[in-house]
């Protein structure tokens, strides 16, 4: 493996990172903030 | 006051008053853009810089009709005004917008504003539209029935809008006097009774109603059948003109990144590097900013034909549809918004109060043709459908862009009535807007506009299309394949002894395409590609264009990408799409030696992409928005098994007509 090679691979590995964390922050980020859809029934409570 | 001891102007009033034009034209383009915080409301804040040199903070609060909170746009309004909005201070002054044509309705949040006691302004603004429908507004009457300081404006010209500067100045400069006497329980009849009171001493009517030019316009543009045509003509010249318009931007940004790449290939030593930087990054991201000028059209269209007044005739006939469908007309701006993107066109459904309402409108929304599609359906339309105009006003590719949106529509409309009329049923509540008058569009409004929503492409463009090109290069590169790259350098060695001159160039640049084919074919992506085949065959896609689309389940526009990747273009002077198209239009299958793209394989692919449901922040808004993974995995699963349906009638029918 050259230097070129290392580099790329090296690059390749923090995008996948990256991508991992974007990912990561679209799924949790923001939250229902109290507007999600509201159950069409709300759960009766004892 | 803010913190940093900036006074706070607020600016309220109903929808389409005019209110954006009044903010724009007291801030200039001195403004910033956020959301509320735990909220998808937009938050516009700007400055203003008054005569005694004091700066004020001014927000253009939503548009709502009443203090009373019935959506989150409302309740922000609501919380801004009481003080109990999260970062937002009360206001130090309320501009009410008022249009001064349609008093009596616009009363209706005014008089409750004046009714809190704070400092306010009424700016009655469209001014020029009441006195061409020969109405008389007794400003002094009013304010003194009202008690808030009246100022005529017209948001559109600047000249008009001074007065209520002073007005702002004076009003800032008076300590608050008035007392909150704001009741949430008074019933609305005594209050609209109270506004027929004020009106009727205010204002005078013509005693014959006029015909304005607005009038005579609507009898066109809101007719049943006319309306409806006249609609899908301005589609029709959008899309042409997003063809035939953004052709020269196109290719300078084109040529840019042709050269990009071969500075990228000059200074860099031939390798991995060098491939990545070139073939992963600038082939990856350059083929998908390249359609920058396309989607900077489309959005420049959209924010105009808001300004002039005829977005609103647009919803006006096409309610009748949606309601047609069980839609509710509140249904219309999400779905408007949903094709810049899903995501916001999802969470603008946060305006619709009904829960089935809602839910049909957030499961249709992804079907709306985002901006991500554009550049899919514009470079296959390029590449396979002939340039031809037809009777001189569209050309085939315009039309064919205009089909694929109207595919989009028509199936987001039925889909929705089978929701609708299945298990999302319910009645469809009432729905009211107002046709503002028609204006002359704002270059500043527009413009600004435009740019706020082309903004998401090239933020998208250069991060997760960035990394995930980085990615995908990896994927189509690796595994290493020394035993094909063994198996070529023999054949090279064998040619070099039996050809020479013209005949072996040709044929080692053979050997080239061979051995980057083979490679790929054998890569992570390669392998990948034709597990899914023989499930996308049927469709007359290959395991190339699989790749593609699996792809694409992250961001459509990695289609693109990946073809690019995938084919290694090189281009030879003519721009970075260009080559792309290029390689398109030679592909050959390694199988079959048959080309891999024809015309009826790209339109079967458009239709494939109109209903795919394809980006992983739609999945993403989906779950937050409906609170479950149940209806993600329906939305992904219907436009899924609808894009496998729509691509193979198209393909297996061109098929059996004869078309290739």
């Amino acid at each position: 493996m050259d230097t070129s090679e290392i580099l790329a691979l090296s690059i390749v590995a923090v995008a996948a990172l990256l991508v991992v964390r974007y990912f990561f922050r679209q799924k949790n980020g923001g939250g229902c903030s109290g507007n999600c859809l509201k159950s069409k029934r709300p759960s009766e409570k004892k | 006051m803010t913190p940093g001891g900036v006074r706070e102007v607020a600016l309220v009033g109903n929808p389409n008053t005019g209110k954006t034009t009044i903010f724009n034209a007291l801030t200039g383009l001195r403004h910033t853009t956020a959301n509320y915080p735990g909220v998808t409301v937009e938050r516009r804040a700007g400055s203003l810089k008054l005569k005694n040199g004091e700066t004020v903070s001014v927000i253009d609060l939503p548009g709502v009709y009443s203090l009373l909170p019935r959506s989150p746009d409302e309740q922000v309004v609501h919380d801004v005004l009481f003080g109990t909005q999260k970062g937002t201070p009360l206001p130090d002054l309320v501009v009410v917008v008022l249009a001064a044509n349609n008093l009596e309705r616009n009363l209706y949040l005014a008089t409750q504003v004046a009714e809190l006691g704070l400092p306010a302004v009424f700016a009655i603004n469209m001014w020029d539209a009441a006195r061409e429908q020969g109405l008389e507004i007794d400003l002094d009457r009013l304010q003194m029935m009202t008690g808030i300081p009246c100022v005529a404006t017209v948001g559109t010209d600047k000249k008009r809008v001074p007065g209520l500067l002073e007005a702002v100045e004076r009003e800032l400069g008076r300590a608050a006097t008035r007392r909150r006497t704001f009741d949430p329980a008074v019933a609305p009849e005594v209050r609209y009774k109270m506004i027929e009171n004020i009106v009727a001493a205010a204002v005078r009517h013509p005693e014959e109603e006029r015909r304005t030019v607005s009038d005579r316009i609507d009898r066109v543009l809101t007719h049943r059948v006319w309306g409806l045509l006249v609609f899908v003509g301005v589609m029709a010249f959008v899309f042409q003109s997003i063809f035939s318009w953004a052709r020269i931007p196109m290719e300078w940004i084109s040529h840019g990144m042709e050269h990009l790449a071969l500075f990228a290939r000059v200074v860099l030593p031939d390798g991995a590097l060098e491939s990545l930087i070139v073939d992963g990054v600038i082939g990856g991201v350059g083929n998908v900013v390249v359609f920058l000028p396309q989607i900077m059209l489309l959005f420049f269209f959209i924010s105009f034909f808001e300004d002039t007044g005829y977005m609103a005739r647009a919803v006006f006939v096409l309610d009748r549809i949606m309601k047609m469908v069980g839609l509710n007309g509140k249904a219309f701006l999400p779905l408007l918004s949903s094709f810049a993107c899903t995501v916001p066109g999802v969470l603008a459904t946060r305006t619709i109060e009904d829960r089935n309402d809602r839910l049909a409108t957030i499961l249709v929304a992804p079907l709306m043709s985002c901006s991500a599609r554009l550049p899919i359906y514009t470079l296959l339309a390029a590449a396979f459908v002939p340039p031809a105009m037809l009777f001189h006003v569209i050309s085939l590719q315009g039309l064919t862009l205009l089909a694929m949106y109207l595919l989009s529509i028509g199936t987001g409309l039925g889909v929705a009535a089978i929701f609708r009329k299945t298990f999302l049923k319910g009645n469809r509540m009432p729905f009211v807007f107002e046709l503002p008058p028609y204006r002359m569009p704002q270059p500043k409004t527009v413009l600004s506009a435009m740019w706020d929503r082309s903004k998401e492409f090239i933020v998208r463009a250069g991060s997760i299309i960035f990394l995930l090109s980085i990615v995908l290069w990896f994927l189509v590169s690796y595994p290493k394949q020394p035993g094909i790259e063994a198996r070529m350098q023999a054949e090279r060695a064998a040619v070099r002894t039996v050809l020479a001159g013209g005949p072996l160039e040709a044929r080692l640049e053979e050997i080239d395409h061979a051995e980057r084919d083979a490679k790929i074919r054998a890569s992570f992506a390669g392998r990948l590609g034709r597990a899914i085949e023989p499930l996308i065959r049927p469709l007359g896609f290959n395991w190339e264009i699989g790749i593609g689309i699996v792809a694409s389940f992250a961001a459509r526009e990695l289609l693109i990408s990946t073809l690019a990747i995938v084919h290694h273009v090189k281009t030879e002077g003519e721009g970075m799409t260009e080559g792309l198209i290029r390689a398109l239009q030679s592909a050959r299958s390694q199988d079959t030696g048959k080309p891999v793209y024809t015309p009826l394989v790209a339109v079967a692919l458009m239709v494939f992409y109109v209903f795919a449901c394809q980006c992983f922040s739609t999945y993403a808004v989906l779950k937050r928005e409906t609170g479950s993974w149940g209806w993600t995995f329906f939305t992904i699963f219907y436009m899924t098994a609808l894009a496998w349906g729509g691509a193979f009638i198209v393909y297996q029918g061109g098929r059996l007509l004869g078309f290739q």
